[in-house]
C-alpha cells in the first residue's frame, strides 16, 4: 500500500508535449481515474507512473520514493493493459504465475496465491487453459488476475475495458470496484469512459491536451465543473453551450441570448457574476436540467424559453429532445411519457438553480 | 440434397488445377519411381542398391582419408553446419538490425545474397574463396593466416562452399524473424518488464516461444533448400575437385546428362524426394493444425 504523488510532471516527445507539467496524487488506498479524449496524455501518465515511459521533467514518487530512474519492475506495481498481454504461448496459470517466479517466490506460494486469485476472480476451472481458448471477459480476468497475485503496492489499469462489449463491461466495472473494496490497493486507472470514470473514480482527473482540467471527486465535477471542455466531457447528452450576455434590469440579473431571458437567481449572484454585466458570456445547462410546464407545478415563466423539436430519440427511461431555439441547438432530457412529436413548439424550463456562467475567452467557469 | 449439389459442383472447379497438377507433377513423379526401379534385371531394388553402394552417394573411405564422403553425406553435412548457423544468425541479426537507424538498407544488403541468382551467387563463392580475387584470403592475409584457393582443395572445396551459402542464405531467416519480431505485440516486453523480467529472460520466455511457427518454416525452408542445393555447386566446383564438393543433386544431373543413365538418375531423384517430403511433412501438418485453430 503507498501514495502516488506527481508534481510537476512533464513528458515531450521531440517538440511534442503529451503531458505539461501536472501534479497528481492518490492517497494510500485510493482509486484514482484519469479520463479524457484519446491524445489527452492520460496513457502516458499512467505509463510514466508503471515506468514504461521516461519522464522529461518533474517527479514521481510511490510511498516516499522517489521512482524516476527506477526500473519498472522494482516500482512494486502491476499493470492491466488494454488488450490484456496475456502471454499467448503459456496457460492461465503460468500467466499469472509468471511475475512471481522471476521474483523466486517459493513454488507452494506461489501456487496458494495463484489458487487464491484465480478463486476469487471465478476462473479457477481455466487454470490450464491458454488464453486464446478463453472469452474476452475471463482474458480480462486472467489479466486482474496476474496483477493482484502479485500484490502490490499500486495497481495500473489502462483502459481495460475497452475491449469488451458493452454488457460485459458494465458487470466487470462492477467487479473492478468490489476487487478495490475487497484489496484496497492504490489505484490508477486509465479511461475514455466517462462512465467508468464516474462509477470507479473516489477522485478523477479529467484530462485535456496534458493538462489536468479539474482533479476532484465525482460528484463536484458534475455539479461544479472547472470549464466548458470538463462540463462538455462529463454527462451525456452533453451540457448544451448557448452564447449569451448578463443584463441588469430593475436590479434583476438576466442571461439572454439570442432566443432566451432567464432571471439568474439572487443567490448566484457572486461578485465575480456582477462582475460580467454587460458582458458576453456562455450559459451552460444540462440536459437533465430541462423540463417542460407538465413537468414543472409552480409558474416558472422567467426560467423558460421556446423551441421547436426537430429529433426525438426515446430511450424508454427517458426522452432526448433535439430542439432549435432561435438557431440554437438545446437537448433536453425529458419524461419519456410526453406527447412530443418532431415540427412541435414546445417550451423548454430551465433548473436556474443548477445554471452554469462561463467566461467565452478563457472557458473557465465564472459559477 | 442440395448440398450435396453443391459440394459436387464445387468440386468440378478444382478439376483444372487438378488435371494440371497431374500432368506437371504426379505423372512425372510417378514415371520418375518408376524409372528408378525399372530394370532388365530382377530383383527390381537392384537400381538402388547399385546407387547406394556407389562411390559417388557414400564414400565409406572417405572416414579414413577426408573428403570425398559421397553426395549424401555432403548433404547431410551442408544440413549439419549450414541450418544452425544461418538460422542463428539470422535471429541474432534481425533482432540486433530492429532498433536501429536505417536498418532497412543494412536488412536489403543482407537479404541481397537470397536476390541474386543462385548460378551468380556460386561464381561469386568461387571468388571470395580464391587465393588472389579473394575477400576471405584478403581477411585472413590481413590476420597473418594461410592462404589458399579454398575451393581448390578437397579438404576444404565443401567446407568453403558450405560457408558460403551461409552468407547467402542468412538473409532469408533475418528478414522471416524480422517479419516475426514485428508481429510480437511490445505490450508482452511490457507486461514483462512490469512483471521484472531481465531482457534475457524475455528472450527466452517470450521471444523465442513466439518466433516458434516462424523458426518451423525457417527450419524447413533451409533443409529443403540444403537437400536440393545444386546451382552454387555447379558453378563454383562442379563437385570436385574429385567429388570433394559433390551433392545429391548434382549427381542425379551427372547420372542423368553425363552418364545417360537415366535409372541411376530416377533413384537418386527419389531418394531426394523422399527426404524432403520428410522433412516438410511436419511444418505442413503444424500449418495445418493452426488454420485449424
Amino acid at each position: 500500500m503507498a501514495e502516488v504523488k506527481l508534481k510537476e510532471v512533464t513528458k515531450k516527445f521531440g517538440n511534442f508535449t503529451a503531458v505539461d507539467r501536472i501534479n497528481l496524487e492518490a492517497l494510500d488506498g485510493e482509486f484514482v481515474v484519469l479520463v479524457g479524449p484519446s491524445g489527452c496524455g492520460k496513457t502516458t501518465t499512467l505509463r510514466m507512473i508503471a515506468g514504461l515511459e521516461e519522464v522529461t521533467e518533474g517527479e514521481i514518487y510511490i510511498g516516499d520514493r522517489l521512482v524516476n530512474d527506477v526500473p519498472p519492475k522494482d516500482r512494486d506495481i502491476a499493470m492491466v493493459f488494454q488488450n490484456y498481454a496475456l502471454y499467448p504461448h503459456m496457460d492461465v496459470y503460468n500467466n499469472m504465475a509468471f511475475g512471481l517466479k522471476l521474483r523466486k517466490v517459493p513454488k507452494k506460494e506461489i501456487d496458494r496465491r495463484v489458487r487464491e486469485a484465480a478463486e476469487l476472480l471465478g476462473i479457477s476451472d481455466k487454470l490450464r487453459a491458454k488464453p486464446r481458448e478463453l472469452s474476452g471477459g475471463q482474458r480480462q480476468r486472467v489479466a486482474v488476475g496476474r496483477a493482484i497475485v502479485r500484490d502490490p503496492k499500486v495497481f495500473l489499469f489502462d483502459e481495460p475495458l475497452s475491449n469488451l462489449d458493452a454488457k460485459l463491461r458494465v458487470r466487470m466495472r462492477a467487479e473492478l470496484a468490489e476487487l478495490h473494496q475487497r484489496l484496497k490497493t492504490t489505484t490508477i486507472y486509465v479511461t475514455h469512459d466517462q462512465v467508468e470514470a464516474m462509477t470507479l473514480g473516489y477522485r478523477v482527473a479529467v484530462m485535456k491536451d496534458g493538462v489536468v482540467q479539474q482533479y476532484d471527486a465525482p460528484q463536484v465535477i458534475y455539479d461544479q465543473p472547472a470549464n466548458m471542455f470538463v462540463a462538455g466531457f462529463i454527462g451525456s447528452p452533453p451540457m448544451n453551450f448557448l452564447d449569451a450576455r448578463l443584463v441588469e434590469e430593475d436590479s434583476k440579473v438576466f442571461v439572454q441570448g439570442k432566443g432566451f431571458k432567464l432571471l439568474v437567481p439572487q443567490d448566484k449572484l457572486t461578485d465575480e457574476v456582477r462582475s460580467f454585466i454587460g458582458r458576453e458570456v456562455v450559459f451552460g445547462i444540462r440536459p437533465e436540467d430541462l423540463r417542460t410546464p407538465e413537468m414543472v407545478r409552480e409558474d416558472r415563466t422567467e426560467a423558460s424559453f421556446p423551441g421547436r423539436v426537430r429529433v426525438r430519440e426515446p430511450l424508454g427511461d427517458e426522452l432526448i429532445v433535439y430542439a432549435d431555439c432561435a438557431g440554437d441547438e438545446v437537448i433536453a432530457k425529458l419524461d419519456p411519457h410526453l406527447p412530443i412529436e418532431p415540427g412541435q413548439e414546445i417550451t423548454l424550463i430551465a433548473a436556474m438553480e443548477r445554471m452554469h456562467l462561463f467566461d467565452p475567452e478563457t472557458e473557465q467557469a465564472i459559477i | 440434397m442440395a448440398r450435396v449439389k453443391e459440394k459436387i459442383s464445387r468440386s468440378l472447379f478444382i478439376i483444372p488445377a487438378l488435371a494440371l497438377l497431374a500432368t506437371f507433377v504426379v505423372y512425372p513423379v510417378a514415371s520418375t519411381i518408376y524409372l528408378s526401379f525399372a530394370t532388365g534385371d530382377p530383383p527390381f531394388p537392384a537400381n538402388y542398391w547399385a546407387v547406394l553402394s556407389s562411390r559417388e552417394i557414400i564414400d565409406a573411405r572417405g572416414f579414413v582419408r577426408g573428403f570425398p564422403l559421397g553426395a549424401l553425406l555432403h548433404n547431410f553435412l551442408w544440413m549439419l553446419i549450414h541450418l544452425p548457423l544461418t538460422t542463428f544468425l539470422g535471429l541474432v541479426l534481425a533482432i540486433i538490425v530492429r532498433n536501429v537507424r536505417g536498418s532497412g538498407v543494412i536488412k536489403s544488403s543482407i537479404f541481397l545474397g537470397m536476390v541474386i541468382p543462385m548460378i551468380v551467387g556460386g561464381v561469386i563463392i568461387r571468388f571470395m574463396f580464391d587465393k588472389d580475387a579473394g575477400v576471405v584470403n584478403a581477411v585472413l592475409g590481413l590476420l597473418g593466416l594461410t592462404t589458399r584457393s579454398w575451393t581448390a582443395h578437397p579438404e576444404s572445396a565443401l567446407l568453403a562452399l558450405i560457408f558460403g551459402s551461409v552468407w547467402l542464405w542468412t538473409g532469408f531467416s533475418m528478414i522471416l524473424y524480422s517479419a516475426g519480431l514485428s508481429t510480437i505485440p511490445r505490450d508482452y516486453y511490457e507486461a514483462a518488464m512490469v512483471d521484472g523480467a531481465t531482457p534475457v529472460r524475455m528472450f527466452f520466455s517470450i521471444t523465442l516461444p513466439l518466433l516458434k511457427p516462424i523458426t518451423t518454416v525457417i527450419v524447413t525452408m533451409t533443409i529443403l533448400w540444403e537437400l536440393k542445393i545444386f546451382d552454387i555447386v555447379y558453378v563454383a566446383t562442379l563437385g570436385g575437385p574429385g567429388g570433394a564438393s559433390n551433392v545429391l543433386a548434382l549427381q542425379m544431373y551427372f547420372y542423368a546428362f553425363r552418364q545417360f543413365d537415366l535409372n541411376r538418375a530416377s533413384v537418386v531423384a527419389t531418394i531426394l524426394m523422399f527426404l524432403t517430403l520428410a522433412a516438410a511433412i511436419p511444418m505442413i501438418t503444424s500449418v495445418i493444425r493452426r488454420e485449424r485453430r
